[in-house]
C-alpha cells in the first residue's frame, strides 16, 4: 500500500519533471503542432462499441447501407481527430500578471489567450492545484482569463505548468498541451492581528504638509500606463487633448512609521504578518504611514498606491527583487 | 469545464432524436409516437423551467406502460419492430433524465443506431438520402454538446459540414475495399405482408378474381442483349402432381437434376430478387448454372434459405436446348397420372383429338391451340368452377386466365398419354432501353405447360398465347390496363397515370437509377470481387492492405491539409496585420510580448505628428483588452485603419526624401525627428 503510494508519487514527480523539461519557461507560447498531445476519450470507447454493434448488424443482415453508415462513422471519427487537433493549434498563450493574494489563499493569475488564425472552441485551462477555466474564442478574438493556482508562501510564487485542453468538435478525442509561462506572483504575508504599535511609531511632524491622496482635487497630470482609469479626465480627452488623469491630494494627519525592528521577539514570518495587518489597519483608518524594512524604506504617504507599495515590499523582502526574466508584472501593470 | 447542457445543445438533441426516429414512427404503432411527443413536451417544459424532472416512480410507471405496449403490439414475427419500439421508448425516457453531457451522448449514439436500423426496413435511394440528412443532424447535435456557446455561430455549423464532407471520401474508400463476410449467425427479420405471386399449388377453379399488383418481383441485368419478349419465360416452379382440381409441387425436390443436352445461345445475367419470403428463384429457360442457389429437379433454382431481403444471383441460361430427352419410367408415370374418375368429358375429347391427329404430337398441340383460339376469353375475373373444374372450363365457362388454360392443356395432354406438367413463373418484364435490364412485376406472373417429346425432351407450350397472343407479345401492363382486376389493390398507383409520354420516360429513368442503386450499393458484395480484380489484378492481402492504406493516407493527408487553419478573414485581424506590416516597414516590428498599444507608443516617440491617432489606438486597445464583452472592436478597427493610413503617408514621405536627398536628407530627417 505504502509502496504503491510512494511509487505513484515518484511517478507524478518524474512526470512533472519531464513536462517541465520539455516545456521551458516562456513569456508567450504559440501552441504549434509539436506541442499538442491527443488521445481518445471515454466517449470514444462508447462510439467504438456503437460501431461494432452497427458492423454486426451490417454483417448479419448483409446490409450494405448499414455498412456504409458504419464506414461513414469511422471516417467521421478519423476526421474529428484532425479537427480536435486543429482546434487547439495556433492558440496564443501569454501571461498577463496576477491578482495579489495573501499567503494561504489560492493564487490568481491572469492568462491571455488569443485565437489569431481560427476559432478555438471549448478550451479549458488549469494550473496544477487550481480550478478549471473555460474559454471560447472566435477567429481573431482574444481574451484574458483569471486562473487560480495552488496557494503559496509569502514571497515569490510560480504557478507551475499551465495545461490547456479541448474536446471540440465531437468529444471523441481530447487534445491537450502544456505551457510553462515565466509568470510569477508576489504573495503578501498573511495579515495577523495583534501587537500594539510602540508609541515611538507615532510621528507628529515630518515636515511634509500634504501627500498624494484621494480627498481634494489638485490638478491634471498626463496619463501614464498603469494609472487608474477611474481618475481619467474624459472631458479633456473629448476636447482632443491627450488623455489626462485628475490629481488629488490629502492633508497630513498623524502619520506613523511601521518598522521591522518593532517586535524582536517574533519570528520573521510572524513579523511580516503583523506588519501586513498594521498596513491594512492604518489604511482603513485613513492614516498615512511609512514602512521601514531591512532592505527597503517607504516614506510616509497614504492612499491605495502606498498600501500596494507597502504590501509588495513586505512580499519581496528577503528575496531577490529582480525577476529572472522580463519586467515585473502585477496589479501595477494596468 | 462545464458538463451541463446548454439550451442550444438540448434543442439539437431533440431535433436529432426526431430526425432519426421519424421513419420508424411511420411504421410503428401510434402509441410510440404519442410517447415520444409526450416526453419531448415534458423535456421542453423542464427546459423552460416550468416543470421539474419527474421523480423515480413516474419513470417506473412509464417503463411499465412501455412494457405493456410492447407485449400487446408485437409478437415473435415482429421482433425487430418490437426492438425498435423498445429503443425509441428508451430514448424517449432518456430525454426525461438528460442532465449532463454523458447522458446526452447516450441519446446521440442511440440516434445513430436508429438510423442504421431503419435500413433493415427500407433501402431505397430516398431512404438513403434521408438517412444522410438525419445523420448530419445527429452529428450536429453531437458537436453542439461540445460547443459551450449559447448561440450557434456560422463557423460552428460550417465545421460540422466540413467534418461530414471530409469524411465522405474515406467512407467511399472503406465501402469499396472492406471485404464483406457472410452472416455470423442467422437473424430473424419481420416477414411483413403475405407473399404474393408464386405459391406451391395452383388451383385455377378456386379463384374468382385475380388482382395483380405492380409490386416489383425482381430485376435482371444482362451482360449481352436483352432477350425478346417471346423468349422471356422465367421458370420458377414445376407442378407435376395433379389431384383433379389443383396442381402441386412435386413432394421430392431431391430428384436428380434433369439433364440439358446441346445447349445453344448461352447468355448470362444477374437477378436481383425482391424479398419473396420463399426460396424459389425465377430464371430464364433453361438455366445451366446459378451462383448462390441450387438447381434441383426439373431445373428449378432454389435459394438456400427463403429470400427475406433483396438478394442477387448470377445465372447462365441457354436459349435453345434439349431438356431430359430420355424420360425414365417413374417420371413418365408421374407426369401421366391424373384422377381418371373426374373430368370425363375432357378425357374423351383428348382421346378423340389424339386419334384425329393420328398420334402426331405437333398436330395434336396445334389442335388444342386452335380450340382455345375459337371461343375462349382471357379474363382476370373468371367464374368459380365446380367439381369437374376442367370439364366446366372447357365446355361451359370458357373464361379464364393463364392457370386455367395451362391446367386444362396439361390434363388433355396427360389424358392422351403425353407426359405433361405445369410450370409457374413469370413471363415478360419491362425492358429499360439502354440500361440492359428487365424489371419484372408481380402482374407478370404466368403459368404454362411443358410436354415431353421423345426427340426434343421437355417442350414448352403456352396455351395462353393461343387465346391471347398479345399477352405474350405485349407487356402485361399494356394488356391488362383496362381489365377490372388490374391494379385493383392499388387505386392510386402511379402506373395508372404514367402510361405515356415524358412521364413514362421519367419513370424509366427513375427505374434505371434504382437498378444501379440496387446493383452497386445494395448488392455491392456481388460486384466487389470483379471490381477489385479489375482494379488490383490478383487479390492478395498485401494488395488489399496497400489499396486501403495508400489512398487512405492520401485522403487523411488532404483532409489534414485542407482543414489546416487558414488566415482568418476577420476584419480586426486584417486591420491589425496591415498596421503591423506598415509599422514593420518603418522599422517598428512588433515584438512578441508587445501589445498593440505598446507598439503605438513606441512609434509615437518618433512620429509625434501622429500622436493623437496613436494615443487613441493605444487607449482603445487597452480598454478593449480589459473589457470582456469586446464592445470596442469596431472602434479599434477604425483606429487601426486610421493609424495605418497615416503611417503609410509617412512612409511615402520618407521614401521621397530618401530618393531626393539620399544620405544627406536622411541625416536631416534624423535631426528633425530628434528635434521634435
Amino acid at each position: 500500500m505504502l509502496f504503491a503510494k510512494r511509487l505513484s508519487s515518484l511517478y507524478q514527480r518524474q512526470r512533472q519533471r519531464w513536462i517541465a523539461h520539455r516545456h521551458p519557461r516562456v513569456e508567450q507560447q504559440r501552441i504549434d503542432k509539436r506541442r499538442i498531445y491527443i488521445l481518445p476519450t471515454a466517449a470514444c470507447a462508447g462510439f467504438v462499441a456503437l460501431l461494432l454493434v452497427m458492423l454486426l448488424l451490417a454483417i448479419n443482415y448483409e446490409n450494405n447501407l448499414i455498412y456504409g453508415l458504419t464506414f461513414l462513422l469511422v471516417s467521421v471519427l478519423l476526421v474529428s481527430m484532425v479537427h480536435t487537433h486543429n482546434n487547439l493549434r495556433d492558440t496564443l498563450v501569454s501571461s498577463r500578471g496576477y491578482e495579489p493574494v495573501y499567503a494561504g489563499e489560492k493564487t490568481r493569475y491572469r492568462v491571455h489567450i488569443g485565437a489569431p488564425e481560427h476559432q478555438v472552441v471549448g478550451l479549458n485551462l488549469r494550473f496544477q492545484g487550481g480550478e478549471i477555466a473555460a474559454v471560447t474564442l472566435g477567429a481573431g478574438e482574444e481574451s484574458t482569463v483569471e486562473l487560480t493556482a495552488a496557494a503559496g508562501q509569502r514571497g515569490r510564487h510560480h504557478p507551475g505548468i499551465l495545461k490547456l485542453w479541448a474536446r471540440y468538435p465531437m468529444g471523441l478525442f481530447r487534445a491537450w498541451s502544456y505551457v510553462n509561462l515565466s509568470q510569477q506572483a508576489w504573495i503578501y504575508p498573511q495579515p495577523e492581528p495583534g501587537c500594539e504599535l510602540p508609541p515611538s511609531a507615532a510621528q507628529s511632524d515630518t515636515g511634509l504638509t500634504e501627500v498624494v491622496g484621494n480627498e481634494e482635487f489638485s490638478g491634471l497630470e498626463e496619463y501614464r500606463p498603469g494609472m487608474s482609469m477611474e481618475r481619467a479626465a474624459w472631458g479633456t480627452l473629448a476636447r482632443g487633448l491627450p488623455l489626462q488623469v485628475k490629481e488629488f491630494t490629502e492633508p497630513v494627519g498623524d502619520s506613523r512609521w511601521l518598522r521591522w525592528s518593532f517586535w524582536p521577539e517574533l519570528r520573521s514570518e510572524e513579523r511580516f504578518s503583523r506588519l501586513c495587518y498594521w498596513v491594512l489597519r492604518l489604511e482603513r483608518e485613513g492614516k498615512p504611514f511609512g514602512l521601514e524594512l531591512p532592505s527597503k524604506t517607504l516614506p510616509v504617504a497614504s492612499g491605495l498606491a502606498q498600501v500596494q507599495a507597502a504590501l509588495l515590499a513586505l512580499a519581496q523582502e528577503g528575496s531577490e527583487t529582480i525577476a529572472p526574466r522580463g519586467k515585473e508584472k502585477g496589479r501595477g501593470d494596468e | 469545464m462545464n458538463n451541463w447542457l446548454t439550451p442550444r445543445a438540448l434543442n439539437w438533441q431533440l431535433a436529432a432524436l426526431w430526425a432519426a426516429v421519424l421513419p420508424h414512427l411511420l411504421i410503428l404503432p401510434l402509441w410510440s409516437t404519442l410517447m415520444l411527443v409526450a416526453c419531448s413536451g415534458v423535456r421542453i417544459q423542464i427546459y423552460r423551467g416550468i416543470w421539474r424532472f419527474p421523480p423515480w416512480y413516474v419513470k417506473l410507471a412509464l417503463l411499465g406502460l412501455l412494457w405493456l405496449g410492447l407485449i400487446f403490439s408485437f409478437d415473435r414475427d415482429t421482433l425487430m419492430r418490437g426492438t425498435v419500439a423498445l429503443l425509441i421508448g428508451g430514448s424517449a425516457f432518456k430525454l426525461l433524465e438528460v442532465h449532463t453531457r454523458r447522458d446526452a451522448l447516450v441519446l446521440v449514439y442511440l440516434s445513430y443506431l436508429l438510423i442504421a436500423i431503419q435500413f433493415l426496413f427500407e433501402q431505397g435511394i430516398l431512404a438513403g438520402l434521408y438517412a444522410l440528412v438525419a445523420f448530419a443532424v445527429v452529428v450536429g447535435s453531437q458537436v453542439a454538446l461540445f460547443d459551450p456557446r449559447l448561440r450557434a455561430p456560422l463557423p460552428s455549423l460550417r465545421n460540422t459540414f466540413k467534418l461530414i464532407l471530409a469524411a465522405l471520401p474515406m467512407m467511399v474508400l472503406l465501402f469499396l475495399l472492406i471485404p464483406r463476410i457472410g452472416p455470423l449467425w442467422s437473424v430473424p427479420l419481420d416477414t411483413g405482408a403475405a407473399a404474393t405471386g408464386l405459391s406451391d399449388s395452383v388451383s385455377p377453379g378456386d379463384i374468382s378474381s385475380m388482382t395483380r399488383s405492380d409490386e416489383l418481383a425482381f430485376r435482371a441485368g444482362f451482360d449481352g442483349p436483352v432477350p425478346a419478349n417471346t423468349d422471356r419465360y422465367w421458370r420458377a416452379l414445376v407442378y407435376s402432381d395433379f389431384d383433379g382440381r389443383s396442381w402441386s409441387l412435386s413432394k421430392r425436390l431431391g430428384r436428380p437434376l434433369e439433364s440439358v443436352t446441346n445447349p445453344l445461345g448461352r447468355f448470362s445475367y444477374e437477378i436481383i430478387m425482391e424479398p419473396s419470403h420463399r426460396p424459389w428463384l425465377p430464371v430464364l429457360d433453361v438455366p445451366l448454372s446459378v451462383e448462390g442457389a441450387d438447381l434441383r429437379g426439373a431445373r428449378q433454382a432454389v435459394s438456400k434459405s427463403p429470400i427475406d431481403k433483396r438478394s442477387s444471383y448470377r445465372v447462365t441460361s441457354a436459349s435453345r436446348f434439349e431438356l431430359q430427352s430420355e424420360l425414365d419410367a417413374r417420371s413418365k408415370e408421374r407426369n401421366l397420372a391424373f384422377p381418371t374418375d373426374q373430368n370425363l368429358q375432357t378425357q374423351a375429347l383428348a382421346r378423340q383429338w389424339w386419334q384425329e391427329a393420328d398420334a402426331d404430337l405437333d398436330l395434336f398441340i396445334r389442335r388444342i391451340a386452335a380450340h382455345f383460339n375459337q371461343s375462349f376469353v382471357y379474363t382476370l375475373q373468371p367464374p368459380l368452377l365446380g367439381a369437374n373444374s376442367v370439364d366446366q372450363f372447357l365446355f361451359e365457362s370458357q373464361r379464364g386466365f393463364c392457370g386455367h388454360f395451362a391446367s386444362a392443356t396439361a390434363v388433355i395432354l396427360r389424358a392422351a398419354g403425353v407426359p405433361a406438367r405445369l410450370v409457374g413463373g413469370y413471363q415478360g418484364g419491362e425492358s429499360n432501353a439502354g440500361a440492359g435490364y428487365l424489371s419484372v412485376c408481380q402482374w407478370d406472373a404466368h403459368a404454362w405447360v411443358e410436354y415431353h417429346d421423345a426427340e426434343r425432351g421437355w417442350v414448352r407450350f403456352d396455351p395462353t398465347a393461343a387465346v391471347a397472343p398479345e399477352r405474350i407479345e405485349q407487356s402485361a401492363e399494356d394488356l391488362f390496363a383496362d381489365q377490372p382486376g388490374f391494379l385493383a389493390d392499388r387505386p392510386l398507383s402511379p402506373l395508372r397515370f404514367t402510361n405515356s409520354g415524358w412521364l413514362l420516360e421519367a419513370r424509366r429513368a427513375i427505374d434505371a437509377l434504382n437498378f444501379s442503386w440496387h446493383r452497386w450499393v445494395l448488392n455491392y458484395q456481388n460486384q466487389q470481387t470483379d471490381l477489385l480484380r479489375s482494379l488490383l489484378g490478383e487479390i492478395t492481402p498485401v494488395r488489399m492492405a496497400l489499396a486501403l492504406l495508400i489512398p487512405g493516407a492520401l485522403i487523411m493527408g488532404f483532409v489534414g491539409f485542407n482543414l489546416r487553419p487558414r488566415r482568418s478573414k476577420d476584419a480586426l485581424v486584417l486591420a491589425q496585420q496591415k498596421f503591423e506590416r506598415i509599422a514593420a516597414g518603418l522599422g517598428y516590428k512588433r515584438r512578441p510580448s508587445e501589445t498593440l498599444g505598446e507598439l503605438a507608443r513606441r512609434i509615437k516617440t518618433q512620429y509625434s505628428d501622429l500622436s493623437p491617432a496613436l494615443d487613441l489606438l493605444a487607449f482603445i486597445e487597452q480598454r478593449m483588452r480589459y473589457s470582456p464583452d469586446g464592445v470596442d472592436r469596431a472602434e479599434l478597427i477604425r483606429a487601426l485603419k486610421r493609424v495605418a493610413k497615416d503611417l503609410r503617408l509617412e512612409a511615402i514621405k520618407v521614401s521621397r526624401q530618401t530618393a531626393l536627398g539620399g544620405l544627406k536628407s536622411s541625416k536631416e530627417r534624423d535631426a528633425s525627428s530628434t528635434g521634435r
